[in-house]
């Protein structure tokens, strides 16, 4: 095989997957480099279909084992007996942390990465997140605004296929979207009710990269659920159904799996990158491969441990960190259940399949208005749903009455799960751990991020107006959280490598390119310089169609 | 336990993190373990029975929630573990006073009627992780995911408003409602 390339892409997750796709249309030979193993669509999803009686622990899973290797992946969501095998060994693959500021990091190592597991919520940014920064201070200005983006927005959301429900909303741009999922009858309820009482707030379902119409050999989705097994239909997007077909049909691609980059080669007579170190998984062999373009796309964290590990002696504290910026302003969306209970009323109705989306409540504070009480804000997700029955386990009841009281559809619940803007700041930050190493040798991430009394106070506001919500909605609100989950809780980590017009407090400019390595591209959520409070997946695949595009110019302009 | 606790969303994650202390022991032969026949349990087979009894469909004795119980208890499901069972043994033993399994049934139910009653409000009864660990296992058993309710893993479509009637059994394959 050869190991020249006109560009390697590092990842295979949401972004590497759509930079192989775009840079492979656009003509270029591909290098793509997976540090895990192969997994092919269809093939390889070996629990898609199995029955929890089929399943040697009911799909409960061994708790010992789950102790022994998978005590951070257990924690979050989408993990169970069925999905195991698209997580993190975290024995194996162990950080750091401070022990006052744990951190929830879920991880797939995988070709697919996390595009296997992720929540597929799909929402456009707006300027209302784009010009935080410039508005309050916190942060630095992004480099880019919604009008540089759009047309970006529409091109991934007409390739990946986003079904949702076009609603005119400044802080929520509509897309090109399919047709959207339905409410249920509780959440119709819900929504009228709520809607008549809070004129600036809206109850819809969500923007999610499931297909309600068939497209291009994937079909719609069948209404299971249970998406992050890996779904044969191809009806929800990940790199193995959608992007990563399109870049084999190219035949510019190859494709190296099993394979972990060290570190990212520079030339400092050239001041290029030159490619990449990379070494055998299971055998530790060395490769090296060059390229003209490297797209680093690893995923936001182990992004910046790559850059991190790729110091010289022109970059002593990390490739492309001349502004010492590089690890520092990471964030993640302060996560919780703001409220959850029963809605009493809806006994006679119930529903039939498993819809893979639920409702969202968008944005409303400071949306043209101004909050005194906190900057920035909060938005929903949640639903309604009834309880099955786990409901019998926390009762007392035995016999005949128990077996027929849970044979009935069962009781009603509205839950809101807030997710609050989280402001970046120099002090959450990676940095490599000076001494502790993973199973692969290399230094570990050391991970310090803790949410501040910004993200407390939006917190605490989207509990209260959580539980008024259900109250009007007929319900009551019997748990109320304001404590986020740990930091990666919301599976929304980013930032580190931000971008900026400034080169002396910024990684990257507005094209996600390195300022100080100008064939050098970091595209995935390490690139956010500020959080919203949207679920970033979908910005992250625009801004990486955009650099695509940028980067094929330049170099066919021969400027990089 | 922790696939109910993340189906919703991330807000039940929270709970989730102080559910497993940390256990390195572990022995290869789980997968073994896991498939291989095991004698029944006559304690097992009665406390199942009772929870969930044969009616129209059969209950969680005949449905071999029994050996998942043996299953679970050593493998640390649902925070249980191999000393749960003597637990369970001395904690009937001691309110038949005498030997629960020696007792007819009618007796049995009352027995453990009394003590399902009064377990729930206590903090340190083994009783509410067994129970739990029966429903886990009765649902989940084709028997009781498939026949006392529906399962359907290919749907092909979302129904948002359908009458109930009577008789109508739940969905075994509501992910969603299986996590509460």
């Amino acid at each position: 095989m050869s190991t020249q390339f006109d560009a390697i892409i590092i990842g295979s997750g949401i972004t590497g997957g759509w930079a192989a796709k775009e840079l492979t249309q656009q003509g270029l030979k591909v290098l793509m480099i997976e540090r895990g193993r192969l997994i092919e669509h269809g093939r390889d999803y070996t629990t898609e279909t199995q029955a929890p009686w089929e399943m040697p622990f009911r799909g409960f899973d061994d708790a010992k084992i789950i102790a022994r290797d998978y005590q951070v992946q257990s924690k979050g969501r989408s993990f169970d007996e069925w999905t195991r095998n698209h997580f993190v060994n975290d024995r194996e693959n162990p950080y750091s942390t401070a022990p006052d500021a744990p951190f929830q990091w879920t991880r797939g190592y995988q070709l697919g990465g996390k595009s296997l597991i992720w929540g597929r919520q799909s929402y456009r940014w707006s300027d209302l997140d784009f010009a935080a920064n410039k508005r309050d201070g916190h942060g630095i200005d992004w480099p880019l605004r919604y009008g540089d983006l759009a047309p970006w927005y529409d091109h991934v959301e007409s390739f990946i296929g986003v079904s949702g429900s076009k609603e005119g909303l400044p802080q929520l741009p509509d897309g090109v979207f399919q047709p959207p999922m339905a409410l249920n009858v509780v959440e119709r309820s819900a929504k009228q009710r709520i809607e008549a009482a809070c004129p600036d707030r809206k109850l819809i379902i969500g923007r999610v990269a499931n297909l309600t119409e068939g497209k291009e050999g994937r079909a719609p989705c069948q209404n299971r659920s249970i998406c992050a097994r890996g779904c044969s239909y191809g009806a929800y997007f990940s790199t193995q159904s959608s992007t990563l077909p399109a870049a084999r049909a190219t035949g510019n691609l190859t494709l190296v799996t099993d394979q972990i980059v060290e570190r990212i080669n520079y030339d400092p007579a050239s001041k290029r990158a030159t490619g990449v170190q990379a070494f055998d998984a299971h055998t530790g062999a060395a490769t090296t491969y060059t390229a003209r373009l490297v797209f680093l796309c690893a995923g936001a964290f182990n992004s910046i441990g790559v850059l991190l590990r790729s110091a010289s002696p022109e970059f002593p504290h990390g490739l492309a960190n001349d502004s010492g910026v590089l690890g520092r302003y990471i964030m993640d969306h302060a996560n919780t259940l703001a409220g959850m209970g029963p809605v009493p009323g809806f006994e006679a109705h119930t529903t039939f399949g498993n819809r893979p989306t639920g409702i969202i409540i968008p944005r409303f504070r400071n949306v043209g208005t101004s909050d005194s009480r906190f900057t920035r804000g909060y938005s929903y997700q949640g639903g309604a749903f009834q309880r099955g029955w786990p409901r019998g386990e926390t009762v007392p009841g035995i016999g005949e009455s128990l077996k027929r009281q849970l044979r009935a559809p069962g009781p009603w619940q509205f839950a809101l799960v807030a997710f609050a803007e989280c402001l970046p700041r120099a002090e959450n930050r990676i940095s490599l751990h000076p001494t502790a190493k993973d199973a692969a040798g290399l230094a570990q991430l050391h991970i310090e991020l803790r949410f501040g009394a910004n993200e407390q106070d939006l917190l605490d506001d989207a509990a209260a107006e959580a539980r008024k919500m259900i109250a009007l909605a007929g319900g009551k609100a019997e748990l109320s959280f304001t404590q986020p989950g740990a930091p990666g809780t919301a599976i929304h980590e980013m930032g580190g490598a931000r971008m900026g017009h400034d080169p002396q407090q910024s990684v990257l400019n507005g094209h996600n390119q390195a300022h100080a390595v100008r064939n050098l591209f970091v595209t995935d959520g390490s690139s956010m310089s500020s959080s919203a409070c949207q679920n970033p997946s979908l910005t992250y695949m625009a801004l990486t169609a955009r650099a695509c595009r940028y980067a094929v110019t330049e170099l066919k302009s021969g400027r990089i | 336990m922790q696939r109910r606790e993340m189906l919703l969303g991330t807000g039940m994650a929270i709970a989730a993190g102080a559910i497993w202390a940390a256990v390195r022991q572990f022995a290869d032969a789980d997968a073994a373990t896991a498939t291989a026949a095991v004698p029944a349990d006559t304690l097992f087979d009665a406390v199942c029975d009772l929870v969930i009894p044969d009616t129209d469909t059969p209950g969680a004795k005949s449905a071999g929630v029994g050996a998942f119980l043996a299953l679970a208890l050593p493998h640390g499901l649902a925070g249980a573990s191999m000393g749960d069972r003597s637990r369970l043994e001395t904690l009937l033993d001691t309110a038949a006073g005498g030997s629960f399994v020696a007792l007819p049934r009618d007796r049995q139910q009352s027995v453990l009627t009394s003590v399902d009653a009064t377990a729930f409000a206590q903090a340190d009864s083994v009783w509410p992780r067994i129970k739990k660990l029966i429903l886990m296992g009765y649902y989940t058993s084709e028997i009781g995911a498939s026949r006392e309710l529906q399962y359907q893993l290919v749907p092909g479509r979302f129904d948002t408003d359908l009458p109930v009637k009577p008789g109508d059994r739940a969905w075994s394959s509501d992910w969603v409602g299986q996590g509460f």
